[in-house]
């Protein structure tokens, strides 16, 4: 037994010193404009796969509206931008974990969220749509979903996952790693819909015609918005500032016709089929 | 600083207690399948028949030389488009074909082990091939072999993590779900790796038992 009380022992060591070690860490961590600015590196957390948010082109280089916002971000604080792909659900820990300065990820600002993190003011108002498969016509709501047997895909974390996870009583929820993971399970068959906000929703329908059809007319608001760590009233202000000004500015109707209306993006990431 | 506030782990433990149960399902019926495959690929490794050992040696290489996270998307997703597994089935289905090539090197190790003149003195006995492989050679050699093929059934517990990217509930996924509603890393990944410890623990502790047991009866 003595062997046993050990190993016990051996982890508890183990465990106290990496809690200092997370605690000291964390004390040390100056997360403000400054802090940013003397870093030189403005470092930008990120899923890849929302479409047209951000995501991968054939070059693998992370492109989309939200990467334009975090490169006009970085070219004002006159600093460096560095990009880290999570999946979605590993976005807010890793802004605990101090891994990144920032989430730009399409992220809604939830109550629940700003529990843990900071939100800028929304740059963009999302709401959650329905990737259907062509298996179950005619659904016009979520609740025409909720029936034993049906699977509802949802990428993990995100508040399409919250919203099927509370609206749906009969309906399986899976979670997976990422949207694109959950639009695959209802192109094989295996799931009725996704849950997802409309702009994912209209280019994943887009590009899986034969399979799915597309419900747009959002029954959610989301007010998509920058997160960062918690206590940087500093940071929070001057990014409301800039997106005041980026806003105003001729950059974001430029990028938002780029993304969203003309798509001349579209063969440089999507397979010619 | 962040606070740790590790209340979460009670609020969510029946989720992480039905995740526990379902990691101790996958990885028991991968267990079971994993050394029947072992055992046949095994059995025909040391085959006289050139076209058995030919196809487990293309089995051994093929699952070696492949990561198992590929095998499981592959499974899942790819011949998912042709085969409806459900993600339990596809689950068993790469787990065991993953550890099945380990464990049949590990079998045909510990076959080769036992001397020859024990099979030559069991035909010459009257016994069959078969007898002679069943009754005589198997059972030493599994003796044998016993530490590396445990240390293969606690590989395949803590492999059964990857299956979460195919949304089984068991236990990293259900991990990952509560770390997306609270925000707790920290703490649960702290439990979820307890959880793995022992289960691994637990089995390595009964399997030396085991050893010591089948040492005092010799």
């Amino acid at each position: 037994m003595s062997r046993l009380k050990k190993l016990v022992a051996c982890g508890l060591v183990a465990c106290v010193a990496a809690l200092a070690l997370a605690v000291v860490t964390a004390q040390a961590q100056d997360k403000g404009v400054e802090a940013i600015k003397k870093k030189g590196t403005l470092v930008v957390g990120t899923a890849s796969g929302y479409y047209p948010f951000e995501m991968v082109d054939k070059k693998n280089e992370l492109v989309g509206f939200d990467v334009d916002i975090a490169k006009a971000i970085a070219k004002e604080l006159g600093v460096r931008v560095e990009f880290q792909n999570y999946a979605f659900a590993g976005l807010i820990p890793a802004l605990q974990a101090s891994k990144i300065d920032m989430v730009l990820a399409g992220m809604t600002a939830t109550e629940k969220r700003k529990e843990t993190v900071d939100f800028s003011d929304a740059y963009f108002i999302s709401g959650l749509g329905m990737l259907v498969s062509k298996s179950v016509p005619n659904v016009k709501k979520p609740e025409d979903l909720d029936k034993k047997d049906y699977v509802i895909g949802v990428s993990m974390g995100t508040t399409g996952d919250q919203a099927a996870t509370r609206i749906f009583k009969n309906a399986t929820v899976k979670k997976f790693d990422g949207s694109a993971l959950a639009g695959l399970e209802v192109i094989n068959g295996k799931a009725q819909a996704v849950i997802h906000d409309t702009p994912w929703v209209a280019i994943y329908n887009r590009r899986n015609q034969e399979t799915t059809y597309a419900v747009l007319e959002p029954f959610t608001t989301e007010p998509l918005g920058i997160a960062i760590p918690k206590g940087n009233p500093e940071l929070v202000t001057w990014l409301n500032a800039f997106l005041k000004k980026y806003k105003e500015g001729g950059e974001y109707k430029k990028s938002y016709a780029y993304w969203f209306v003309d798509m001349p993006w579209w063969d440089s990431v999507t397979p010619k089929n | 600083m962040l606070k740790l506030n590790f209340s979460v782990l009670l609020e969510y433990w029946p989720a992480m207690l039905a995740g526990l149960q379902m990691t101790i399902k996958i990885s028991a019926l991968s267990i079971f399948f994993g050394t029947l495959m072992g055992l046949a690929g095994a059995l025909a490794k040391v085959s006289r028949l050139r076209i058995l050992r030919a196809l487990a040696a293309v089995y051994v290489e093929w699952i070696r030389n492949t990561p198992l996270l590929i095998q499981i998307m592959f499974i899942y997703f790819g011949l998912g488009v042709f085969i409806s597994f459900t993600p339990l089935t596809a689950s068993v289905f790469a787990l065991s074909f993953f550890s099945g090539a380990y464990i049949t090197e590990i079998i045909r190790a510990g076959i080769q082990s036992i001397h020859k003149g024990q099979r030559e003195a069991s035909v010459s006995l009257g016994m069959t091939e078969r007898q002679a492989m069943f009754l005589v050679i198997l059972p030493q050699a599994i003796r044998r072999i016993l530490p590396p093929l445990v240390g293969q059934f606690i590989s395949l517990v803590k492999d059964s993590s990857l299956v979460s990217v195919i949304a089984v509930t068991e236990l990293t996924y259900v991990a990952k779900n509560i770390v997306s509603v609270t925000f707790r890393a920290f703490e649960v990944w702290l439990a979820i790796a307890g959880f793995y410890f022992v289960l691994s623990y637990v089995l390595s502790l009964s399997v030396r038992r085991l050893e010591y047991r089948l040492a005092k009866s010799d």
